[in-house]
């Protein structure tokens, strides 16, 4: 069950990873006010800050932290103006 | 736009009124697709800085199978099972980016570096809980994904 929602997570994020579309209002210089698209991906290291504290009647508590890890990224932009 | 995706992991600490403490590690999934606006500065072919606000759809895959109390040890056994399983719920969060692109070479190759900090949450829903409330979420915890990456991009025309 668990594989299965992960294949279809993946299989969901290649969809959305493919069908990205960019709005960058880039302000790029004075001298070049031609529109343009750029595409580009690489690496990073993401860090989740998340802490959770669930208190369940007065009987027990759960605390959780989140650990970091690789994150691969897409990106893609579009310059829409000069600005 | 952007996309990223990376896979983590939660590490569990239950603690039961009497002090016993266990603790269970899982792993958990989060794709974040974002989209938004970025202000350049800098000259043609020169080092170009940036800033960025951006929204993101957050989504987390991911079910906490926490201790339930019919796991606890004999000693502990006046307690009544329940099951204590989470859900995960994806949401949606905002923030703010900072980076740089060189240049490589002058075919519109370039290369980028940036860090990025949005601020979202991680709604939970306890699975079969009797005391599941009628709105909302069990569990609504801050999730505030910061990253930092360098990359490698092209340029078509401009």
């Amino acid at each position: 069950m668990v594989s299965t929602m992960r294949c279809a997570f993946c299989v969901c994020g290649l969809v959305m990873l493919v069908a990205t579309a960019a709005v960058d209002v880039a302000a790029q210089n004075a001298a070049s006010t031609e529109r343009s698209w750029s595409f580009g991906g690489g690496m990073s290291w993401l860090e989740l800050n998340g802490e959770r504290r669930l208190v369940r009647g007065d009987r027990k508590v759960v605390t959780t932290n989140a650990t970091g890890g690789l994150a691969p990224f897409l990106e893609a932009s579009f310059k829409l103006n000069d600005r | 736009m952007g996309a990223t995706r990376v896979e983590s992991r939660y590490t569990h600490n239950e603690t039961v009124t009497n002090g016993l403490s266990v603790e269970t590690i899982d792993d958990l999934t989060l794709g974040m697709m974002s989209g938004g606006v970025k202000r350049t500065w800098g000259a043609p072919g020169a080092l170009k800085l940036n800033v960025d606000a951006h929204v993101a759809f957050l989504l987390y895959n991911d079910r906490l199978e926490l201790l339930s109390e019919q796991q606890l040890p004999a000693e502990l056994s006046t307690i009544d099972p329940t099951p204590f399983n989470l859900s995960v719920l994806n949401s949606f969060g905002g923030g703010l980016g900072i980076g740089v692109e060189a240049p490589l070479g002058h075919g519109g190759l370039f290369f980028s570096a940036g860090a990025r900090l949005t601020l979202g949450f991680m709604p939970a829903d306890i699975i079969n809980d009797p005391e599941d409330p009628e709105d909302g979420h069990d569990v609504n915890s801050p999730t505030h994904p910061l990253s930092v990456g360098l990359g490698v991009g092209y340029r078509l025309g401009g």
